[in-house]
């Protein structure tokens, strides 16, 4: 019990942290409608089928990643710069709970780019979303925030060890939009870059979630865009142990928590 | 042009993109902007499928000068704000109109190579045959100017507000909205498509698609130029006016 | 030594208004109240104070960097909110701190930068660089980029790019802030030696010890008013309760006026 409020405390704490950032706030509120406007844009006109998921929920997506890679990413630059990412990393409290615990409460609140999405695109554009296969959706959307609470860890992990952390995380941003073909399908990369798609987790996340808005359910194509998610959050699970042991040691070796 | 100048101009560039971190002047002024292009382009490529990708790959190449021109000229001044160097700047003898005057020539120059490298690899990549004349050329200056020009504009802000920053996104999302890189703008509403004269940038994507296409571009060329000199003015006007303005409220750094 | 004044305050005062939020009243502070003091040339004035007294103002003020409110301000006889751009070419400031200068150039880049916003031209640049950079110190590290430098190097680069323009008056704000004992000595040495050749230097700091040894007279700011004025020696004789030192004619002077 002790366990879960301590994860409920610092989720809530890492709320009003991350909201209490003006640039935080435009990442999660202003981006998402702006790429709702620009994405229904693009497909105004189009004969995609499926454009009103694209626009939507790639928007969402899209707003979900920014935040991702402002907050639980950009955290370690800040804190780097302002001289707290030492003070963190040798408190007593385990520094992979603490950036577990910002990662969690990042994800959450950023999701609310998906809210800004349906919302901007039904108040501008007119674009109602039904959904009609309800516990699919909600599968999905929760695989969606576990999956990036995890690929998010290597990623704060690797920027441990750089001090050009900020250059990298502006870096990691359009990459993932599209390799994951989160306003597109991935079909539309070349092959040799589509097998890099394969291997991050939000491209199966990203699938499994257009799979489940469709009326006809495709039960084919969701075991198995849910298996290759399961999958691959197990390897990156397994991975970020490794990597852990090889960052901690790296870290003191280096000397990389300061700016200078 | 005075040696003087040439040294005004060059030396805060250089230590702002200095060749010690080449790489990360790199990935961030070229690869990255890259991958937002690439973004739209795929996108294009999807939605369009029988459209002619020229459009986009110009459009999204012109926007690659955004990063420089307008989050690192936008930021200058905060930045001499915040290295405490902007009081030597306003007490010195030299006229802040030469400051700003120094500080178009290496952006304009970077963003321009920037531009036409962006080019010839999204043409590469996207199999389009765009092939770069004088014409071209003469364009992609031009609108490096005006959209460096507006970068000094909002450089000013530092003055006024603090979240800087913020503005910079913002106007990165208009230039994306309502340049016509992405979308044509008979698309938007009525009363929203006068941004787009007033922006820089637009009227360049326009020129060089009218070059593209063999039509006439010089009166878009001739209005993306009048553009840039309309926020030139506008920055020198705001400069001398915030800086008094400064020097009464006194909030001028951190002296 | 010329026994002219080269600044002269004058009823200075300087009320700043804060305004808190949108419909907030507006607060005004005033950081400077009626202050009159006389600055003779080629002397080290001190200006002491503690946090807030109004010490920064009055030297923002001085270096034209903001406007008074009311009085009258004149630099070599030139007023400070009208002829600004003339007493710009005569002065110049350096501050405490690791601000002030390009860290990603060369002592030598950021030398020539400078001189050019200051408009010294190209030959006197070439004879004055060099000279400088031996006066502080720096000539064998020229070509290193500063951002290698420890805070000692940079004041000392600080105070070369304050003499660029061979000013009459030489603006410091807290220049030995948080340096160790052997920058501290080089950097008095400097001050003494600017001062031996005729340079008036306006000096803020919070170390006392550092005034009695290098300035010639003494200002004191409280709450914006002039609460001292004289020869370290004559503060002392007046104010000093306990020990016949300056800090203890300080203490003693802004207890007795809080």
């Amino acid at each position: 019990m002790a366990f879960f409020q301590s994860i409920f405390y610092n989720v809530l704490l890492q709320f009003k942290m991350s909201l209490s950032r003006p640039m935080y706030r435009f990442t999660l509120i202003v981006s998402p409608i702006v790429n709702t406007m620009l994405i229904f844009e693009m497909f105004r006109k189009s004969n995609v089928s499926d454009a009103a998921n694209y626009i939507v929920f790639g928007s969402g997506l899209m707003g979900l990643w920014s935040s991702i890679t402002f907050s639980s990413i950009g955290d370690i630059s800040r804190e780097r710069y302002i001289g707290t990412l030492s003070t963190v990393y040798v408190a007593p409290l385990n520094f992979n709970l603490t950036i577990f615990y910002r990662i969690i409460g990042n994800t959450i609140l950023s999701s609310m780019a998906f809210l800004i999405s349906i919302i901007s695109a039904h108040l501008f554009f007119k674009i109602s979303m039904p959904i009609y296969h309800k516990y699919y959706f909600i599968i999905s959307f929760i695989m969606i925030i576990v999956s990036f609470s995890i690929i998010s860890m290597p990623i704060s992990y690797l920027m441990l060890i750089s001090r050009k952390s900020s250059l990298y995380m502006n870096m990691i941003e359009y990459p993932i939009f599209i390799l994951c073909g989160f306003a597109f399908p991935t079909n539309k990369l070349p092959a040799l870059i589509r097998f890099i798609s394969y291997v991050l987790t939000p491209t199966w996340t990203t699938k499994l979630l257009h799979e489940s808005l469709h009326k006809n359910l495709d039960i084919y194509q969701i075991n198995h865009a849910f298996k290759e998610t399961i999958l691959l959050n197990l390897i990156y699970c397994l991975f970020i142990l490794i990597l852990w042991k090889h960052i901690d040691s790296q870290v003191r070796k280096n000397a990389t928590l300061e700016v200078v | 042009m005075s040696n003087s100048f040439w040294i005004l101009s060059w030396l805060p560039f250089k230590s702002e993109n200095s060749i010690s971190s080449f790489k990360e002047y790199f990935l961030l002024e070229v690869v990255s902007p890259i991958f937002n292009l690439s973004f739209f382009v795929l996108i294009a490529s999807f939605t369009r499928p029988n459209s002619d990708l020229n459009t986009w790959v110009i459009g999204n190449s012109f926007l690659l000068s955004a990063n420089l021109s307008l989050f690192r000229v936008g930021s200058i001044m905060v930045k001499e704000r915040y290295n405490g160097r902007l009081e030597t700047l306003i007490a010195s003898p030299s006229s802040t109109f030469r400051f700003i005057l120094a500080n178009t020539i290496f952006p304009v120059i970077v963003s321009t190579i920037t531009t036409i490298f962006g080019l010839q690899i999204s043409s590469y990549f996207f199999s389009q045959s765009i092939h770069l004349s004088f014409s071209l050329f003469l364009i992609i200056i031009s609108s490096m100017f005006s959209s460096v020009c507006f970068g000094l504009f909002l450089s000013n802000l530092a003055f006024i507000t603090d979240s800087l920053n913020f503005l910079l996104n913002l106007f990165y999302y208009i230039l994306l909205m309502f340049s016509g890189a992405n979308f044509p703008i008979s698309q938007l509403p009525h009363y929203l498509r006068f941004i787009n004269d007033i922006i820089p940038l637009s009227h360049g994507i326009t020129s060089a698609k009218l070059y593209l296409s063999n039509s006439n571009f010089k009166y878009q060329l001739f209005l993306e130029l009048l553009v840039g000199i309309f926020y030139l003015n506008l920055t020198i006007f705001f400069s001398f006016f915030l800086e008094k303005k400064a020097r009464q409220i006194g909030k001028l750094g951190s002296f | 030594m010329d026994n002219t004044n080269i600044i002269t305050i004058t009823d200075l005062t300087r009320i700043f208004k804060n305004k808190t939020g949108w419909f907030s009243p507006t607060e005004e502070v005033t950081a400077l109240n009626n202050v009159s003091l006389k600055i003779k040339r080629g002397t080290i004035f001190g200006l002491l104070g503690q946090n807030g007294a109004g010490k920064s103002t009055t030297i923002k003020i001085l270096t034209t960097l903001l406007l008074p409110t009311s009085g009258n301000v004149l630099i070599d006889d030139l007023d400070v909110t009208k002829d600004y751009k003339e007493i710009r070419k005569k002065i110049n400031f350096i501050f405490g701190g690791e601000q002030g200068v390009y860290k990603r150039l060369t002592p030598l880049d950021n030398l020539i930068y400078f001189g050019n916003l200051y408009k010294v031209n190209t030959h006197t640049l070439k004879k004055r660089i060099p000279e400088l950079l031996n006066q502080v110190d720096l000539y064998d590290v020229k070509d290193r980029l500063v951002e290698n430098f420890s805070k000692g190097m940079i004041e000392r680069l600080q105070i070369a790019k304050g003499l660029i323009n061979s000013p009459s008056i030489l603006f410091m704000d807290e220049p030995t802030i948080g340096l160790d004992a052997l920058s501290v000595r080089k950097i008095h040495g400097l001050i003494k030696n600017l001062n031996d050749h005729g340079t008036t230097i306006v000096l803020t700091t919070h170390y006392l010890k550092e005034v009695e040894e290098l300035c010639s007279s003494v200002a004191i700011i409280n709450k914006g008013n002039l609460v001292a004025k004289g020869t370290p020696d004559e503060i002392i004789e007046k104010y000093a309760t306990k020990g016949n030192d300056l800090e203890s004619a300080y203490i003693s002077i802004i207890k007795g006026d809080s």
